[in-house]
């Protein structure tokens, strides 16, 4: 018997002697195997995606603690385990152990949290299928303090209320304050990825094969005419204008254009800086551009053509870069993004990023960029300067499905918008429409809340400008395989603010003690007191390298008061819980009133709480003695709902039910039809009859077997997103006229 | 599609696209056989050069085959196609000499010009704090019938006594010649140079 084993055999009796400072942490006890198996009370990993392997625990005082494994695994991997303890990152580079012997290898020292549920994910890589198998038998957390710590059930997410069109489910319609029209040429496909004005009357922009185009904007005929001012550019991404200077991103280099002899010819393409590493991979794009003084701020995204090979990652991807534009010198501002597809300006000079859910970002993200920042995506070995256990957290989460898909230029709404004025607006390139946010600032962190604003309109916006006069040009886009998806969704908007008098949610604001929320328009006398008009649920996230994430601690918030202002244009929510790091939902019943009796339009919002400010409670007050009456119930609960529910939040931005293709299929007539699909092993067509347990696999691991046209990888795998719970209600939905399987 | 906005139809006026720089057929940005950062140039109607801009100096001269395209796009990548004349073999880069010693040399790609008759690039090379600037001229037509291919090389802000070499041009077959038309091993002075493969 060797050491180790003694050793093994020692530890593993431990608890059996009486050390209650430990807790075990088994392979049986976790949320999901995905498609590996057990052998007694191991877990054979071989595949990472599709398998959540977690538990919740909970502490009643804080204290350090420190986490081990016991494994045995016959070779090496290739890529390293991630260990997530309540957001706390560590990569273990798995030993091998001999003859298939347990061994128990210390993966970090960990703090705990006190009294509140803490969740430890062990996360395999999540591309890769191993030949032999990591056998996991358990996690064991060894405290100091005995009888501290405990195992506990993964808390039920709160069950939904009914949900309509901008009460729980994406809005439909456009805003009513909006006026638009669509500028296109039908003969073109323009996917528009830059766009500025130059002067008061010229909009330029460029589209994505490498044109840069000039609209005439004091024309107002109704066949307006552009022309052709550049050509041959590399996947441009982004463009900026100082004067007559103007700056473009393209794939690896940020370019000048200059026209020395000014003869409205760019035939000088200077190379400002390409000061970073890059490779070959598709998904390595420079985004947007932002010029401040002399500099321009642009985003790198990172690699995706090796996720499910090694997970190579070329240097420095997923950074804000910011370059002089006269000497090209190049810093890093921040790092650890993904996608982030926007960049613009907040309202104070700041510099505001959206990045896109997908491998350590378990849900969208809109963020005012701290520097020396790291927003977590992280490769291993770190290669990264600013990559630190501890992430950076967002201003505000985006959460997958709900509010965004592919989130894409932040800009500040105008001053002539009425209410909206300075608050943020962006679009997405697949959940469609323009979403709106509030930030604030609490002890100098930013935080704030996102809000549902406009849907209905025609193209997918990606990039904006805003003339002089406070009109707003917004620039569509698309990616995938289906070019009349393309080119319908890609083109020009004008879009013009009319005044229009609508009453919905404009603002909240964190306090000591809850959340105030602002309208547009004062509530109707005596309404808005009860707090049972407000359904308030909150949670967390977790990164993982895994793609997505699920909703960590989802959990019903007790509303003890709602006190109304005196101009009775705010509600302060007076909250039972609210915990640093969460998503406070806050879904306010769609019987609320305006003073005018307006219609509530939108009932959504959802606040990130990164900080709690520290004495400045919210002012709590009786409801006045007379009130009018009050339905019984603000909200309905309906049966059977939520694989509905579930399909509107995660699946619509891609797939249609009417036959419309999008991303994605459509799913018209799913169950029980015969659908063309590609091995993309052997690349063989097969016919396979849509049955609930092809639908199954079909959301759990998108690329087993792909729709005749479409690649690997243009649908994330919903089993990291979703639970077992929600992916049997969504089959259910999806198979519901199916035969039995 | 509920509520679709009202349309203004868009009117692309073509006129000047074949005078603008920068034709793709003529001048592809595109990375070039899976090189990021490369750039592709035609001279004359089927010689195309490909040039590796992070390390300045030419990665690939090919010809078209014959009625058909040099060059293949494919989801925004390029790839030569045709008889290939010339591809870099040499690992080593731009090197100083002066006194007897010898230094690598740092290099940045300043960008490109369309001119009339020729297309330019240009970077900077540098070592301690020493800097100059490398420009290549490449001519759109053919200047030299009995040439597969000609370009125009110059160094700015070069001294008496110091001398810029790469490795190519005295063991891959290029033929660098001077002002004088004379044949010479290294770049000096700061006059155009033509650099050519028979």
């Amino acid at each position: 018997m060797n050491l180790r084993l003694v050793i093994l055999i020692l530890t593993s009796l431990l608890p059996l002697i009486g050390n209650n400072a430990e807790l075990s942490l088994p392979a049986t006890g976790i949320f999901s195997k995905g498609t590996n198996q057990y052998k007694d009370e191991v877990l054979e990993i071989t595949k990472g995606r599709g398998a959540t392997i977690g538990w919740y625990i909970k502490a009643k005082a804080e204290e350090e603690v420190r986490v081990s494994i016991e494994y045995s695994c016959a070779a090496p991997l290739n890529q390293d385990y991630q260990l997530s303890f309540d957001g706390i990152d560590k990569f273990w580079k798995v030993v091998p152990t001999e003859n298939q012997e347990f061994s128990r290898e210390e993966l970090g020292v960990f703090k705990v949290r006190a009294g509140i549920p803490v969740l430890i994910l062990l996360v395999p890589p999540s591309g890769t299928k191993y030949k032999h198998p990591l056998r996991f038998r358990k996690l064991i957390v060894e405290g100091t303090t005995p009888d501290n710590l405990s195992l506990i059930p993964a808390p039920e997410g709160p069950v939904a209320p009914t949900a309509t069109p901008g009460f729980g489910t994406k809005l439909t319609e456009r805003h009513p304050a909006l006026d638009v029209f669509d500028i296109r040429d039908e003969a073109l496909t323009l996917r528009i990825s830059g766009m500025k004005m130059r002067g008061e009357n010229e909009l330029l922009f460029t589209t994505w094969d490498g044109n840069l185009y000039s609209l005439d904007l004091s024309s107002r005929e109704k066949t307006q005419t552009f022309r052709r001012i550049a050509q041959g550019l590399s996947e441009p991404m982004g463009l900026a204008i100082s004067g007559q200077r103007l700056f473009v991103t393209e794939k690896n280099q940020v370019t000048e254009l200059i026209d020395s002899d000014n003869d409205g010819d760019f035939e000088t393409y200077r190379c400002v800086s390409q000061d970073w590493p890059c490779s070959m991979d598709y998904h390595e794009y420079l985004f947007g551009a932002v010029l401040k003084g002399e500099h321009l701020y642009f985003n790198a995204s990172v690699g995706m053509a090796r996720r499910g090979i090694d997970n190579y990652q070329a240097p420095l991807r997923g950074s804000v870069f910011r370059v002089h534009i006269e000497t090209g010198e190049t810093e890093i501002i921040a790092g650890g993004l993904r996608t982030p597809d926007g960049i613009g300006q907040s309202s104070d000079g700041g510099i505001l990023v959206t990045d896109n859910q997908g491998e350590w970002l378990p849900a969208n993200k809109l963020i005012e960029i701290e520097k020396g920042g790291f927003y977590q995506f992280r490769s291993t070995p770190p290669w990264h300067p600013l990559d630190i256990p501890k992430a950076t957290p967002p201003s505000v989460w985006l959460p997958q499905g709900e509010i965004a898909a592919s989130p894409t230029e932040p800009f500040i709404i105008p001053e002539n918008w009425g209410p909206y004025a300075g608050q943020v607006l962006f679009g997405d390139e697949s959940f469609g429409g323009l979403q709106r946010a509030f930030l604030e600032k609490v002890d100098g962190i930013t935080q704030g809340a996102v809000f549902r604003f406009s849907q209905g309109f025609r193209h997918h916006f990606h990039r904006f400008t805003i003339t002089p006069e406070g009109e707003l040009y917004a620039g569509g886009i698309a990616r995938g395989k289906d070019q009349e998806f393309i080119h319908r969704v890609s083109g020009l908007t004008r879009i013009r603010y009319t005044g229009n008098k609508v009453f919905e949610p404009l603002a909240a604001r964190l306090r000591s003690n809850g959340l105030e929320i602002e309208f547009t328009e004062p509530l109707a006398e005596g309404s808005g007191w009860n707090p049972a008009a407000y359904h308030v649920t909150q949670w967390g996230y977790q990164a993982t390298q895994t793609y997505g994430g699920q909703k960590v601690r989802h959990r019903l918030t007790g509303v003890r008061s709602a006190t109304v202002s005196p101009d009775r244009k705010r509600v302060f929510l007076e909250l039972a819980d609210i915990t640093p790091g969460d998503v406070i939902h806050v879904r306010i019943s769609k019987l609320l009133r305006s003073g005018e009796g307006l219609p509530i339009r939108t009932g959504d919002l959802w606040y990130t709480v990164n900080r709690i400010p520290d004495n400045l409670p919210g002012e709590v007050k009786e409801a006045p003695a007379i009130t009018f009456a009050e339905p019984e119930s603000f909200f309905k609960y309906t049966k059977g709902e939520a694989g509905q529910i579930l399909f509107q939040t995660y699946c619509t931005s891609c797939h249609s039910l009417d036959g419309t293709k999008l991303v994605g299929p459509s799913l018209k007539g799913l169950a029980g039809s015969h659908r063309q699909l590609r091995d993309p092993d052997s690349n063989q067509l097969l016919s396979v009859e849509a049955t609930a347990d092809y639908i199954r696999q079909s959301i759990m691991e998108p690329n087993a077997l792909l729709a005749d046209g479409y690649p690997e990888n243009l649908m994330p795998p919903m089993a990291g997103i979703l639970t077992e719970k929600q992916i049997d209600a969504l089959v259910d939905y999806l198979a519901k006229d199916s035969p039995a399987p | 599609m509920p509520l679709l906005g009202a349309c203004v139809s868009l009117s692309h006026a073509g006129e000047n696209d074949a005078t603008l720089p920068f034709d793709p057929a003529r001048i592809c940005r595109l990375s070039l056989n899976d090189l990021p950062r490369s750039i592709s140039i035609r001279q004359g109607e089927n010689v195309w050069i490909g040039y590796d801009l992070e390390k300045a100096t030419v990665l690939k001269v090919w010809q078209s085959p014959a009625g058909n395209p040099g060059l293949i796009i494919r989801s925004f990548k390029a790839y030569s196609k045709g008889t290939s004349w010339f591809e870099a073999k040499e690992t080593e880069g731009w090197s100083l000499s002066k006194g007897g010693r010898k230094a690598p040399l740092a290099v940045r790609y300043l960008g490109s010009t369309q001119q009339d008759k020729h297309f330019l690039l240009r970077w900077e090379l540098s070592q301690a704090g020493k800097k100059f600037v490398l420009s290549e001229r490449i001519p759109m037509s053919i200047t030299d019938a009995d040439k597969k291919v000609t370009r125009e090389v110059r160094v700015e802000f070069i001294e008496p006594g110091e001398v810029l070499s790469h490795p190519m041009i005295k063991r891959e077959g290029w033929e660098l010649t001077n002002s004088e038309g004379q044949l010479v091993p290294t770049l000096t002075g700061t006059q155009w140079h033509r650099l050519s493969l028979p």
